[in-house]
């Protein structure tokens, strides 16, 4: 643990900290204040809000596992090989990140809708406007996030490590499988819990693909805004309470898995 | 068929370096080390021989048998590398185990029986179910050669394995590498930038510099006959001047062992000392006068000799001594008609 001596930047550094704490924990307390808890109790037996949590969960794990498995050679090739245009696709996989949710939901509607909209249909794989479009839409959004984590968990391999594996007698499929999985295992695991992170907070492209239809599309995110635009607010409140807990648990996982040095 | 390893005409590019025109041959039981500065080449050379870089031009033929294009898992050669990384994510026991599972050999009898013969000769025995964050650098290194070692390779292929090593430790795994080579009976290439370390080891020496080799001969005769400038330079060799020849005509570099320059003998000249310093059971005087001289003087003749800074002293070389080859690199030194 490092001691600073008193200093003038130093006392403003830890002002601003404390600041930012005490407005963290005003934000979390006050839906707890707020939260009516008899409420809260009604809620819990609400068939609405079980299908909001059931529905949510299988997507965002659906969305997490598909995000992961379309990060892992994505992550793994950035990180190992030059090629040409490796800027370019490196950029494009960033899109979503910087794309506000709301317009990645336009650009997946126009994609799924009229370009391959009556494609998928005939093999029965309607996206818009279905269960399939929130995980489609979750994907969209948790993909970039899980491959940049993985690409570093990759990148940060000992390629030694990976050389001496096939020097040993491993082909190139068992290295990856035997070394370089186990290898990055932190950062891929830090790199799924970010991913879940994000499909659990999804909402804009959500809403713009796959809609926001009660008992149907109706994730977490889209009960809290439906319930808040009828005025609903003591739903809306344990939504976002139990989300707020879903966040916090998963941000502690990730910090203990990637093994981020934070003291308790 | 007597060489175990045949490299010919090696060409490699990696990035904007490569290396060229690469040719030697390795005997059954050789102890040949790769010597040169840093960035000159060794490990890329190592790793073309494992397979990891493809060769542009040449062939690598192991035990008759053209490998160039073989894949490294299918060559049967041990690689250790500097600093000895182990799989952080077994136990030292699953380390040496490693390479036998690739080769479901983990459960052969005989290779178990070697594996217990290998934990024995490296001190091992008390460290096997430790993970190898817990291993100080000796440890590493001796897990990472059982490790390759247990596959039976025929050719050990060792990238500067001594290079993070303390004196103490590093002197212990030399001994072991000198056992093991003798023991086991394999060919060793051993990668290193420290000329000491190749005397102390190699019977066949290659030194290379920017990715070509400027000689391969034996320790003995690199040290007394080094064939170019830079090989005297690189052996720590001062006493290297540049200096036109009579017959043939032309311009050549004379190059003299430190130890080898002494006072008052005939065929002398007059040098200035410049400095003096002391180096543990030896005396560095570096001296000018037609030229700059280091002058290697036991310690237990330092006393009679009566030495200071800016004394004239007479200097001389035992023409047995000088090694004359032709310059082709410039050297900052007066012409000296010889």
């Amino acid at each position: 643990m490092i001691i600073a001596r008193f200093n003038v930047y130093y006392a403003v550094f830890w002002l601003v900290l404390i600041l930012m704490t005490v407005f963290m924990l005003l934000l979390i307390g006050g839906l707890f204040i707020y939260g009516n808890w008899t409420a809260i109790t009604d809620i819990c037996h609400n068939a609405e809000f079980h299908f909001a949590i059931i529905f949510t969960l299988w997507t965002t794990v659906l969305a997490t596992l598909l995000a992961g498995l379309t990060a892992i050679p994505c992550g793994y090739l950035l990180a190992r090989y030059n090629f040409p245009g490796k800027v370019l696709v490196d950029t494009l996989m960033d899109v979503p990140i910087v794309l506000p949710p709301l317009v990645s939901g336009v650009a997946l509607l126009i994609l799924f809708g009229p370009i391959l909209g009556d494609s998928l249909a005939k093999i029965g794989l309607d996206i818009v406007f279905s269960e399939r479009g929130v995980v489609v839409a979750q994907w969209f959004i948790a993909t970039p996030f899980a491959i940049k984590t993985f690409k570093n968990a990759f990148s940060s391999i000992d390629l030694r490590l990976e050389k001496m594996a096939r020097t040993l007698g491993y082909p190139p499929e068992k290295v990856f499988l035997r070394v370089s999985l186990p290898l990055a295992k932190n950062g891929l695991l830090g790199g799924l819990t970010m991913a879940w992170a994000r499909t659990l907070g999804e909402f804009g492209a959500t809403a713009m693909l796959a809609g926001i239809v009660r008992m149907k599309t109706e994730t977490l995110s889209v009960a809290v805004f439906l319930n808040m635009s009828i005025g609903d607010l003591q739903f809306s409140l344990v939504m976002a309470i139990i989300m707020l807990l879903l966040a916090l648990a998963l941000l502690t996982i990730l910090k203990i898995v990637t093994k981020t040095e934070v003291h308790l | 068929m007597n060489n175990l390893l045949t490299v010919r005409n090696l060409h490699v590019k990696a990035g904007n370096f490569a290396l060229q025109n690469i040719n030697f041959n390795l005997k059954h039981n050789d102890y040949m080390v790769i010597l040169g500065p840093t960035g000159c080449g060794k490990t890329l050379l190592l790793e073309s021989i494992a397979g990891h870089h493809t060769p542009n031009k040449g062939a690598i033929i192991m035990q008759g048998k053209d490998i160039t294009k073989l894949p490294p898992e299918k060559r049967q050669l041990g690689f250790a590398y500097q600093d000895n990384p182990l799989y952080p994510f077994l136990s030292v026991r699953e380390n040496i185990l490693f390479g036998a599972r690739a080769r479901k050999l983990e459960s052969d009898k005989q290779t178990l029986r070697y594996m217990e013969q290998l934990i024995e000769t490296m001190g091992l025995t008390h460290l096997l179910e430790r993970p190898p964050h817990f291993l100080s650098g000796g440890e590493r290194q001796r897990v990472s050669l059982a490790r390759a070692l247990l596959t039976r390779p025929a050719l050990l292929l060792l990238d500067e394995p001594l290079s993070a090593l303390d004196p103490q430790t590093r002197l212990l795994i030399q001994n072991l590498l000198k056992e093991i080579h003798h023991k086991e009976k394999l060919g060793i290439i051993h990668v290193t930038h420290d000329f000491t370390e190749a005397m102390h080891l190699g019977t066949q020496i290659i030194l290379i510099k920017n990715g070509q080799i400027e000689q391969v001969d034996t320790p003995r005769d690199l040290f007394f006959r080094p064939a170019t400038p830079f090989a005297a330079q690189f052996l720590g060799r001062k006493n290297i001047t540049s200096h036109k020849t009579r017959q043939p005509t032309g311009q050549a570099s004379l190059k003299c062992h430190d130890g080898q320059i002494i006072r008052s003998s005939p065929n002398c000249w007059p040098v200035f000392v410049d400095s003096i310093s002391f180096n543990g059971s030896y005396v560095e005087i570096l001296c000018s006068g037609n030229g700059y001289w280091k002058v290697i003087i036991p310690l237990t003749k330092w006393q009679d000799l009566n030495l200071a800074r800016g004394d004239t002293l007479q200097l001389s070389i035992n023409p047995e001594d000088i090694n004359i080859s032709s310059s082709e690199s410039h050297m900052e030194q007066p012409g000296v008609s010889l």
